[in-house]
């Protein structure tokens, strides 16, 4: 049983393009839907909540999306200037020395500095208290459209990482709540999303065991998305076998139907064996999520795609 | 052109050539359209190595190539080979690189080993920015310059913005130079030694602030590396120049692969403008999954207008009502499919208007299946040799 809503924080994450932004999106308006006050927190600055529901750019400081339904865009740099100047007390001392574009980048890649201190900001959206509501709590919902594979598996590792670099400290103990959060299964899950595809399969695959082996989120399910329904069952597709071999001694528009009735099969063909593959190999729930037609505005997409989602709220 | 009104292909893409880099955004086919020019090239009787990144897993089994061997594979390549003709294949591994970089400029041993061991070398050489992109460029240069091959051709990293990996370079020794030397170096080394006093203050400050945060063994730890690093730079400089001097000669070209979609294509435009800008040969573009036209053309609304049987013609034996249903949705997908191969070509049209007629454009079919084999590779050789998705 998946119970994605009971929880207070959900990291959305997979290959890059495979519709974690979508997913998300559609996630959070079904919470806030159910009454659930929810925020989306985008990594790396990002803006495509803004772009979804069609307002202009939530920015650091965030946004409404929808009635109960905000988003924040979290900036790396301005995640590390927040906290640092917190913690410095001088604004002018942090201009001295992070006013160099190139030093942010570089404690992250040495300390995993922006990387902490950006899931630091998810947890403060969970712990964000607001005494006007019944709970006491700010958000009773948070969405992390997390970032592709790589960057997500390096960020939710941060805090372990930080906790064996420092040792003592702010950052270290910083980086243990964070981890306490992140590590909570009451609290905070994640939710994979993949297409049925060979290289986002493999990658959600190698993400799954990675997680397992180093990070003990809770791991619940993972959302195949794109997939194209089975076009032909029972009878229809004895007539498809027909209609096949009939083709096979006629031209033009007879051969161009059978080709694509063809493919249509067998594309539903290679993405069962691609969902079954990744079934097996990384052992968890699936729930898959059609590919809707082109053309359609990205918002339209969230209600047909929250309705396959029902089951996991 | 020679044969005929043929259009302009990868011949004339490889002619002359001994570097080739396919860029383009994550998931376009970069990986696919690097190691079917290179097969091409071996099957015309070059030398031809692919230098390759994160391929799909089965494309990396069926070519043999993985990244423990840090070395070149040859591939074996069944059916006509011109004579001389070999195609080989490699992974790249950024950190390995990265390492026999260190060793390469490292001016002792001694210092070789301090960088190596060093906790917080072992992260950046990983997860710098650009260090991936960088490094992929270092070994092209090392490939490309030891005469073993007759053409090399790079396949990038998935980046968002096919730009990315030309900026690395400079990203990654601006990160090194300026983000940790001029800081690190600062209140320590320089600000004592040369009395910087705009720094000297608030860099020491900030100094020990950092250690207060993070303990006083990590601020040691990052300030060895640093300074201990910093011996490297020059000889990181040089090779930078060097492989700007091997990407700017006639002898290298990129190759732009992009899918057929608008947000691809204006991707595709964008690179084209900065390459010309910055005096960096583009040898096409290629055009990767562009949807088949069905032969017939243009088609009625039905299959029944179309003369297709509305029940099951005789000596057919099928439930009419499921014959109907299957037929109308086939019908409505071809229609789809239609749509779709116009739409990629019109959108084609506008990059070429943009971008005018003296690049090739290489156009690939979106094959029924994924592309894992030197098989599959060569399907897609015809397009590459410039014949005609007519347009
Ligand atoms: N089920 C679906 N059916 C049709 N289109 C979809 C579906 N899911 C996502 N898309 C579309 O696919 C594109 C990519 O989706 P999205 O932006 O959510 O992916 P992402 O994983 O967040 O990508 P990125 O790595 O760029 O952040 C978007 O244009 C989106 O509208
Ligand atoms: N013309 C084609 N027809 C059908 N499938 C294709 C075609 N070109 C590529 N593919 C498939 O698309 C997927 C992605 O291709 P590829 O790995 O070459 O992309 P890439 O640009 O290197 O991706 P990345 O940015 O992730 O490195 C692969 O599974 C490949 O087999
Ligand atoms: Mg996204
Ligand atoms: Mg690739």
């Amino acid at each position: 049983m998946i119970s994605l809503l009971s929880h207070r924080v959900v990291f959305v994450g997979g290959k890059g393009g495979v519709g974690r932004s979508t997913i998300s999106a559609a996630l959070g308006l079904a919470a806030s839907r159910r009454g659930l006050r929810t925020v989306i927190a985008e990594m790396n600055g990002s803006e495509t909540m803004a772009d979804i529901f069609g307002r202009g750019p939530v920015g650091y400081a965030g946004g409404e999306l929808r009635p109960g339904l905000h988003a924040v865009s979290i900036t790396p740099s301005a995640a590390v200037e927040e906290y640092l100047v917190r913690q410095l007390k001088f604004r002018v001392l942090y201009n001295l020395v992070f006013g160099n574009r190139f030093i942010e980048p570089f404690m992250n890649a040495v300390l995993g500095l922006s990387d902490l201190i950006s899931v630091g900001k998810v947890m403060d959206l969970e712990w964000m208290v607001d005494a006007t509501r019944p709970s006491g709590l700010a958000w009773d919902l948070v969405v992390v459209d997390a970032p592709a594979t790589g960057h997500s598996l390096s960020m939710l590792r941060t805090p372990r990482t930080m906790m064996d670099i420092t040792r003592v400290g702010p950052l270290y103990q910083n980086a243990r709540l964070i981890r306490d959060l992140l590590e909570d299964h009451r609290r905070t899950c994640f939710l994979g999303v993949s297409l049925a595809e060979e290289m986002p399969v493999q990658e959600m695959s190698e993400m799954v065991a990675r997680l397992r082996a180093e990070v003990p989120i809770e791991l619940t399910g993972i959302v195949v998305n794109g997939v194209r329904p089975r076009p032909f069952d029972g009878d229809e597709l004895a007539a498809f076998r027909a209609f096949e071999r009939w083709a096979a001694r006629h031209h033009g528009p007879a051969e161009d139907a059978a080709r694509t009735a063809r493919r249509m099969v067998h594309r539903r063909a290679r993405h069962e064996a691609q969902i079954r593959q990744l079934a097996a190999t990384a052992d968890l729930p699936l729930v898959e999520v059609p590919l809707l037609p082109h053309g359609r505005r990205a918002e339209d997409l969230l209600d047909p795609i929250a309705l396959r989602l029902e089951p996991w709220l | 052109m020679s044969a005929g009104d043929r259009p302009p292909g990868a011949r004339e893409l490889l002619a002359g050539k001994s570097v080739l880099v396919c860029c383009g955004t994550g998931g376009v086919g970069k990986t696919t359209v690097s190691a079917a020019l290179a097969l091409l090239a071996a099957r015309s009787g070059r030398r031809a190595l692919v230098l390759t990144v994160d391929p799909a897993r089965r494309l990396a089994d069926s070519l043999g190539v993985r990244s423990e061997l840090h070395e070149a594979t040859r591939i074996p390549i069944p059916g006509e080979v011109a004579p001389g003709g070999e195609l080989w294949a490699m992974m790249l591994d950024p950190k390995r690189t990265f390492d026999g970089l260190v060793e390469r400029f490292a001016p002792s041993a001694e210092a070789r080993r301090r960088i190596l061991a060093n906790h917080y070398y072992q992260r950046a050489s990983e997860s710098l920015s650009g260090s991936q992109e960088y490094m992929a460029m270092e070994k092209l240069l090392e490939v490309a310059t030891d005469g073993r091959f007759d053409l090399v051709v790079l396949d990038t990293p998935p980046t968002r913005n096919a730009l990315d990996f030309l900026d690395a370079p400079r990203r990654l020794l601006a990160a090194l130079e300026e983000g940790a030397l001029k800081w690190l170096m600062m209140p320590r080394f320089s600000a004592a030694r040369a009395g910087l006093r705009v720094f000297g203050q608030g860099g020491a400050k900030l100094f020990s602030f950092f250690e207060g945060l993070t303990g006083s063994e990590v601020v040691a730890g990052i300030s060895e590396f640093v300074s201990s690093f910093s011996t490297l730079l020059e000889g990181f400089r040089g090779r930078a120049a060097d492989v700007q001097s091997l990407l700017r000669s006639p002898s290298s070209a990129f190759v732009m692969v992009a899918s057929p979609t608008r947000l691809s294509l204006s991707e595709a435009v964008y690179f084209h403008d900065r390459l010309r800008e910055g005096g960096l040969p583009l040898g096409a573009f290629v055009i990767n999954r562009v949807r088949p036209r069905p032969a017939s053309g243009a088609l009625p609304e039905t299959p029944w207008a179309a003369g297709l049987p509305r029940r099951p013609p005789e000596g057919v034996d099928a439930d009419p009502d499921a014959w109907g249903a299957m037929l109308s949705q086939t019908w409505e997908h071809l229609r789809e499919e239609i749509r779709g191969a116009e739409i990629d070509r019109q959108n084609v049209r506008l990059l070429r208007r943009r971008c005018g007629d003296d690049v090739p454009y290489l156009l690939l079919p979106e094959l029924d299946d994924d592309v894992h084999d030197v098989e599959a590779l060569d399907r897609l050789a015809p397009w590459l040799g410039g014949s005609r998705i007519e347009e």
